[in-house]
């Protein structure tokens, strides 16, 4: 009884199929990436006598144009987009909620310009105001991975903030505000303490999904050569570098690929399974 | 201790103006628990909210409210916080009024952390003594609220009002939802609790047994002003009557006809046309006849000379 909510919550989560599975793939990618000191050689290291080499015992994934080990290097690719991702997703969720709840608790005229501001956001194709963004970036500061960071950022808070004001538009009339205002508490004391905790499950189970999206974002910016530069090794920007060799040397474009692909899907599965138990309804179309 | 003078609350709709609470005048004394009484939809939590500023902001509030000396109705946002809760507590009337999300003794705890600044350790023993006065046991208080069932929540709301010790508290429909068995607890904690208390409730017997003196409100207006065992012996106002004659043990018997819209109710007394003594004098506002304690807005108590005025 004492712990109830906890214990309940905690077995749903592990009968779920969806959040196992979803969960399985990310520990097992994370892993890599953590471990890629110890499982995996030199990312950097060329050695032209070897390039071009497909799968085999000592490189298991082959070796790319300047005999660089692919293995490595997708293993290593796990920390810069897990780290990147995840620095974009802590970002645009704090200034999404933020703003979101603002614009959702005080209405009037927080509302009616934050809630222009998301429209305008919304009406740009993302990824070609992120393309735009890092090449404004790019020109303005020069190559950094911030840059990278920043842009996509700047297009991501938007769904964050749009899901976190509905969510304390309905929030804010709940009567446990009432009680709170009635009780001497001030606004922004209601809004922290009170309203913002009633949203966390929706921003986790949003922010998992998300994850998904920014990692395709990654990548798809790596690709078009904007992303994170070479050598840092970034799956995206692999794919571009071997899409040249793609009818003699698959692997080292089939990799990566798979990699972008099986991540996406772990988060994706996870936000699916997390969304099933915490039984609210559906906040993201997918 | 409180004094309400002439208070009117309209709100703007699209229909009209709704005449929410209209003249309403009455005062309470140091340490009695007074009651208002009237059906749903009379303005009683309407004039609850008032007493706090808590309406919405289409609320129109004219009138004076006096406590301690001082408008209610001029004080500033930030005096008005001050005194919420610390002066004035507000107890709910839904039990959703707790957050489904922090644990009952934080949301107890709150008000004293708040306006007193005091750890949150000396808060929580503050809130176990408050718990135990209330027969709540202490270690329920990292429970949250929907382990708990209604009367408990009742219970854990009244302990949220009384923490920051205020000086009045107003208790808005403390018997919502509850079985005769929980009422029973309430009214038991209640008489235990040492404060001037405003109760506002539908429920007469729960009145009955608890108050020191009744207001019944009628469609925005209060009608009568009563010490209880007054009220329940021989009530002054028609409504009053017809009120305690619907109730089962006095025969179950209603009143006829439906209470008036608030926007466009009857010009004169808004009883006038549920009521069997009316008068041709009662299209007319009715005065306030004071009778020695009591007090009661209708024609039938005014002098002869007075009602051949105004007819």
């Amino acid at each position: 009884m004492e712990f109830a909510q906890g214990t309940i919550f905690r077995s749903k989560l592990l009968n779920n199929n969806l959040c196992l599975i979803g969960f399985g793939i990310l520990a097992f990618i994370t892993l890599m990436g953590v471990l890629a000191p110890v499982i995996a050689k030199n990312p950097y290291k060329t050695n032209i006598a070897e390039r071009l080499e497909p799968p085999n015992l000592k490189h298991p994934f082959g070796t790319d144009q300047l005999g660089r080990d692919v293995y490595s290097r997708v293993v290593w690719g796990v920390r810069t987009t897990l780290l990147v991702a995840l620095t974009i997703s802590l970002m645009s969720m704090s200034i999404g909620c933020f703003l979101g709840a603002i614009a959702g608790y005080f209405g009037g005229i927080v509302d009616d310009i934050i809630g222009r501001v998301i429209d305008v956001f919304l009406a740009i194709p993302e990824l070609v105001f992120n393309i735009a963004l890092v090449g404004v970036f790019c020109l303005a500061y020069g190559e950094s991975i911030w840059n990278v960071i920043l842009a996509v950022v700047i297009t991501n808070w938007v769904s964050y903030a749009r899901i976190m004001r509905g969510i304390v538009l309905s929030l804010k009339e709940r009567e446990f505000v009432l009680c709170e205002k009635a009780l001497g508490a001030g606004d922004l004391y209601i809004l922290i303490r009170h309203v913002m905790p009633n949203a966390i499950g929706p921003m986790i189970v949003l922010a998992t999904l998300n994850m998904g999206n920014v990692i395709m974002t990654i990548a798809s910016l790596g690709f078009l050569g904007l992303g994170i530069q070479p050598p840092t090794p970034e799956w995206g920007q692999m794919i571009n570098a071997g899409k040249n060799y793609i009818t003699t040397a698959p692997w080292l474009t089939f990799f990566p690929g798979l990699f972008i692909a099986v991540s996406i899907l772990g988060f994706n599965l996870l936000g699916e399974g997390l969304q099933e138990v915490m039984d609210r309804e559906r906040i993201v179309e997918t | 201790m409180l004094r309400v003078e002439n208070l009117k609350v309209h709100f703007k709709t699209e229909l009209g103006i709704v005449k929410a609470v209209d003249r309403v005048s009455f005062d309470l004394r140091e340490g009695e628990k007074f009651t208002l009484i009237g059906e749903s939809g009379s303005g009683k939590s309407v004039l609850a909210q008032a007493i706090l500023r808590l309406l919405p902001e289409n609320a129109i509030v004219a009138g004076k409210i006096i406590f301690k000396n001082r408008n209610i109705l001029e004080l500033s946002e930030r005096e008005m916080r001050k005194l919420r809760g610390k002066e004035i507590a507000w107890i709910p009337q839904s039990q959703n009024s707790l957050n489904p999300v922090l644990s009952v003794g934080f949301q107890c705890a709150e008000p004293l952390i708040e306006h007193f600044k005091v750890s949150k350790r000396r808060a929580f023993s503050r809130v176990f003594k408050i718990f135990k006065f209330l027969g709540i046991e202490s270690k329920k208080a990292k429970n949250y609220p929907h382990q708990f069932s209604g009367g408990m929540k009742q219970r854990v709301l009244v302990a949220m009002g009384l923490s920051a010790e205020p000086e009045l508290l107003i208790a808005d429909e403390p018997t919502k939802g509850l079985d005769a068995n929980k009422i029973g607890q309430i009214i038991k904690i209640f008489k235990k609790i040492n404060k001037t208390m405003l109760i506002i409730t539908h429920d007469l017997r729960f009145a009955d047994k608890l108050s020191d003196r009744v207001a019944v409100m009628y469609c925005g207006e209060v009608v009568e002003i009563s010490p209880a065992k007054d009220f329940f012996s021989s009530p002054l106002h028609p409504y009053s009557k017809g009120l305690l004659d619907s109730l089962p043990s006095r025969g179950l018997k209603p009143i006829k006809g439906f209470q008036p819209s608030m926007i466009d109710s009857p010009k004169g007394c808004k009883f006038r046309e549920r009521c069997e003594h009316s008068i041709e004098a009662c299209k007319k506002t009715p005065p306030v006849i004071t009778l020695n304690d009591r007090l009661v807005r209708c024609w039938l108590y005014a002098k002869r000379r007075e009602i051949e005025k105004n007819v």
